[in-house]
């Protein structure tokens, strides 16, 4: 069986944000945010735009369910019942991990010295932009002709946190895009994302 | 013949790749390869012996990854095996000369501190029971390859040199910015590596030959050891269901004739290249001539990520970071106010410093424990390379262990004592050593006395084999107010230095104008002057404006600045600070603020600079407790009260919070007895647990915190349960605040607080966290499960009352 990774680099002038969520990460309601907020947000955005360096590692991979419980990616056997109902009729899987790198850390850790109202603000957008650049990439699969499931990570429902490792390692994650886990599953950098994606057959 | 004596006259050339051929012959994806050494060596030595009848000369041992928290005791049968494996090959293969077996080290799978959690330490003892291992097992050499980090491969190469006498290569994957993941650059690690004296160093992995040609040109500028290529085939991509990389052999072999004709030593593939790469690659660069490189002379400081070349232009290093003589600093040391610290270095950073000094000793602290904090915890946040300056040696060796990076070593002078205790430490950690003109006899009163040490230094060093080029006087500025000759005699050390023994030099200006009026004006000037006699870097104060003036000039005098780009930049940034606009105003708010007095107004909106100037010309005529009850304290609760009831919210409670900072700073400098954030009775010990590396909710709380006037105790993310007790009953605190992420991350909580129960059962916590909940917070025993920082500062309130 043939296996392979690929490895997906993303200029940072085509990162984007949602303004709505990331006020929303920061508290506000609807109409709640004033100007100065909003010209923060700019700024704040440039200033990631310059650090981050979004990457994306990716593979497509058979699928199995043999119980209800049960399924077999690989090497990997996960238990979780959610997930295996968010993959049924799905015999094939993307597993894909993201990340918009250490510098994107550096630049939070960085700011929570000079301003913690700034650090606050990086910190929400940053955790957008990892999301927009995961959609962005299964938007791009869509476009390929696959029909995707949702994507679902570690954490969600059943299926534990701490089949993290598993995952990035399959991916090479490590390696392939400098992300790995530590000791409590969590993910460093910390902005980052993991995910199985269910591909419908055509 | 040895490796390294080979490398002296010929090319050699390494193996390919291994993971795409062992998943054509069965791997499964997520497989770990290293089994195979055991379940299946006959591939393992067939793969080998593939590659030496190509004509590689290094086989890597399938040990990329056998580390013992992957495989526990399985490593005592994984790494001989692969060696053995490796070795079998050689005994099989037609023409066994000149080939070696290496036993490979790739990346742990985990990021250290302090992006990650692993320590450095951990990291190190990781690595060094490989080695242990694998020299045992009789590897020729150590190839620690495909690092992404540079603070991990300094773990490994550390790891390597204390654990085996084998020759050691590294190769790092740059991507096709030219950079490793976490931000070094070519010259960067050949400045770390060639300090940790590796044999050899290269690339390899990311990108295909052609694309690894500028990292490669980079490499050769810098580097005065062989440089190693190992290409990975270009992409994968999958045809037929089969995976294929697209650059043939053919081309392969074209693309490496060319970086061996730049001056690539070694060559050899990485992922997707497979036996045919390497024959051809090895017949088509047969004929190219050989030569050893040239030694280098750049004299190079790093960071983690970039390095800094003494000897071009002049380099400015901040001399902030230094107790002496400052009352605030000396309290931040006595209480672990690390937050301050770093401050000062990023406010130095911003004002225009190269390169930070960081001096962080006092009679009545650990001074070890303080530097070896402060410097980890400055490289978390600023990029510039650090200077390490402290007379104790043992403080010296840890600092330089745990430094990332190639740091200047601040000093060693020429007494026997400090050099036998500090070029020992430079010649194993690496760095650039400022050396003090002092000897047994003091400071010798002469240029040539001074240069003479110097020489004396520069000799002994060389004994260590610490080249020339890391070493840099100082040929001490004394006080010109004390000795009216002492600036003439340093300037012409300086120049004697630099002429005489051709060794790069470094001054601390500041001392020259002690106990003068208008110091700033004798400094500048001496400065220029030291410049124009060829001084290389400086210690000084990146605030004085009249230094950095001299600095500016100067660079523009001396046809150092392009079109005067930076002179002018510089000086039309200076009005601006003059004449202190006081914020740039702002939209009118919907919350009524015109009538109320102008410091609350300014706290209330958020306006830093505003409200730091008006509390310091309030403070003219209103007592500092007066001005914090009738105007800070207010403005805080407006805020406060509007974050509670929904009005206001967290990006404006937090500017408001960095106004009243400010403000508090104008009262802490015009009455530093007054003591007013300081409180002692009002402790707080403020930690993210263990395991959890998201601090930024811990950090919101500790601001608001300290603006209620609280001392916060800060322990940082990722805290053993043990050092929150320790911290709670070395200072006798009332209150714990504890912060969590993720769900994996609350049973550490738990533990903490089970610990806090038995060993300080008078201390209350309070927890949060997104994971949190009421009901989490009493499942764990929490005394307060708080939503939001505001909640914090009630409980606070609440328990201090």
């Amino acid at each position: 069986m043939s296996f392979s990774l690929h490895i997906q680099r993303f200029e940072t002038d085509t990162l984007f944000y949602r303004q709505s969520h990331v006020l929303r990460y920061l508290g506000y309601g609807e109409g709640q945010a004033d100007s100065t907020v909003l010209s923060q947000l700019q700024s704040a955005y440039a200033e990631l735009c310059r650090y981050a360096e979004p990457r994306a590692v990716y593979s497509r991979l058979p699928l199995s369910c043999p119980e209800a419980d049960t399924l077999l990616i690989g090497s990997l056997e996960w238990h979780s019942r959610d997930l295996c109902r968010c993959l049924s009729d799905c015999r094939e899987v993307l597993v894909l991990a993201a990340t918009l790198g250490a510098g994107v850390d550096r630049l939070i850790a960085r700011t929570s010295v000079l301003s913690p109202a700034t650090a606050v603000i990086t910190d929400a957008l940053a955790s957008d932009i990892i999301e927009c650049v995961c959609d962005r990439l299964c938007q791009t699969f869509s476009e390929d002709g696959m029909r995707l499931r949702p994507r679902y990570s570690p954490g969600y429902g059943d299926l534990p946190l701490s089949v993290q490792g598993e995952l990035l390692s399959l991916l090479s994650a490590p390696t392939r895009i400098g992300l790995s886990v530590n000791h409590a599953s969590m993910m460093t950098p910390t902005k980052s994302v993991s995910a199985i994606v269910g591909i419908l057959p055509s | 013949m040895s490796i390294r004596k080979l490398l002296q006259t010929k090319r050699l050339y390494f193996d390919g790749g291994t993971g795409t051929l062992l998943q054509a012959r069965g791997l499964q994806p997520g497989e770990l390869p290293e089994t195979w050494n055991l379940s299946h060596p006959d591939v393992i030595t067939e793969l080998h012996l593939s590659y030496l009848e190509a004509g590689a000369n290094i086989l890597c041992a399938n040990t990329f990854g056998a580390y013992r928290h992957k495989f526990g005791d399985e490593i005592l049968r994984l790494i001989p095996a692969a060696i053995a494996n490796a070795k079998a090959a050689v005994a099989r293969c037609s023409d066994p000369r000149d080939r070696f077996v290496a036993l490979d080290l790739g990346p742990c799978g985990q990021l250290l501190e302090p992006l990650g959690s692993l320590g450095f330490e951990d990291a190190v003892r990781l690595f060094a029971e490989s080695v242990r291992i694998g020299a045992e097992a009789g590897a020729d050499l150590i190839l620690v390859e495909t690092m992404n980090d540079a603070y991990e491969t300094k773990a490994a190469v550390l790891a390597a040199k204390e654990n085996c006498d084998l020759p050691v290569f590294v190769t790092c994957a740059y991507d096709e910015s030219g950079k490793l993941m976490t931000g070094a650059d070519p010259r960067a690690m050949v400045a770390l590596l060639e300090g940790l004296r590796v044999d050899a160093l290269g690339i390899n992995c990311s990108v295909g030959p052609l694309q690894m040609k500028d990292t490669v040109a980079e490499l050769l500028r810098y580097a005065s050891v062989p440089v190693i290529v190992n290409p990975n085939a270009g992409l994968p991509r999958t045809e037929n269901g089969k995976t294929v990389f697209d650059v043939t052999p053919e081309m392969f072999a074209d693309h490496m004739a060319e970086l061996a004709h730049m001056g690539a030593c070694v060559l050899g593939g990485c992922c997707g290249t497979t036996p045919e790469h390497i024959a051809l690659t090895v017949s088509r660069t047969a004929a190219i001539p050989y030569a050893y490189p040239e030694k280098k002379h750049d004299t190079l400081v790093s960071s983690y990520t970039h390095a800094v070349s003494i000897g071009d232009a002049p380099i400015i290093i901040g001399e902030r970071i230094n107790p002496t003589g400052k009352k605030r600093f000396k309290e931040a040391l006595r209480t672990g106010d690390v937050g301050y610290i770093l401050g000062e270095g990023l406010a130095e950073e911003e004002a225009g410093a190269h390169i930070l000094d960081v001096n962080v000793g006092l009679p009545d602290i650990d001074e070890e424990q303080m530097l070896t904090r402060v410097v980890k915890e400055l490289q978390a946040v600023t990029a510039l390379p650090l200077q390490i300056d402290t007379v104790s040696p043992a403080a010296m060796a840890h600092a330089l262990r745990i430094y990332n990076g190639k740091p200047l070593i601040n000093s060693v002078n020429g007494t026997e004592e400090s050099m036998n205790a500090i070029l020992p430490l430079a010649a194993k950690y690496g760095g650039v050593l400022i050396v003090l003109t002092i000897g047994e006899e003091g400071i010798p009163a002469t240029a040539e006395g001074r240069a003479a040490i110097a020489r004396t230094v520069m000799e002994r060093a060389a004994q260590y084999g610490i080249p020339k080029k890391d070493i840099v006087v100082d040929p001490l500025a004394m006080t010109v107010s004390a000795d009216t000759a002492a600036a003439t005699v340093t300037l012409q050390a300086v120049r004697l230095i630099k002429q005489e023994l051709g060794l790069a030099t470094s001054l601390g200006i500041s001392n020259i104008s002690f106990g003068l009026p208008m110091r700033d004006t004798v400094t500048a000037i001496f400065y220029a002057m030291a410049l124009r006699e060829g001084l290389d870097c400086a210690i000084l104060n990146p605030h004085s404006a009249e230094v950095m003036k001299a600095y500016y000039a100067y660079r523009a005098l001396c046809n150092m600045d392009e079109s005067c780009a930076d002179y002018i930049a510089y000086a039309t940034s200076l009005p601006a600070v003059a004449q202190a606009p006081t914020g740039t105003p702002q939209p009118a708010q919907k919350t009524n603020t015109e009538e109320l007095p102008p410091l609350v107004r300014a706290i209330i909106k958020g306006l830093r600079r505003e409200a730091y100037e008006l509390a310091k010309q309030a403070l003219t005529d209103t007592e500092p407790m007066t001005l914090i009850q009738s105007a800070i304290i207010p403005a805080l609760n407006t805020v406060g009260n509007g974050f509670e009831s929904k009005t206001v919210f967290l990006p404006q409670l937090l500017m408001s919070a960095e106004a009243a900072k400010s403000a508090f700073d104008a009262i802490n400098e015009a009455m530093p007895s007054a003591d007013t954030t300081q409180n002692t009775d009002r402790r707080i010990v403020l930690a993210t647990v263990k395991g959890d590396i998201h601090d930024i909710g811990k950090n919101i709380v500790k601001v608001l915190l300290e603006n209620y006037g609280y001392s916060v105790i800060d322990l940082g993310r990722d805290v053993e349960p043990m050092a929150v007790c320790e911290a709670v009953r070395a200072h006798n605190v009332r209150l714990v605040g504890l912060s969590a992420l993720m769900t994996t991350t609350v049973p550490a909580m738990q533990t903490t607080i089970d610990l806090l129960r038995t060993h300080c059962p008078n201390t209350r916590v309070m927890v949060g966290g997104a994971v949190l909940t009421q009901s989490y917070a009493d499942m764990i025993g929490a005394d307060r499960y708080a939503k939001d920082a505001m909640q914090a500062v009630r409980y606070a309130e609440e328990v201090f009352e």
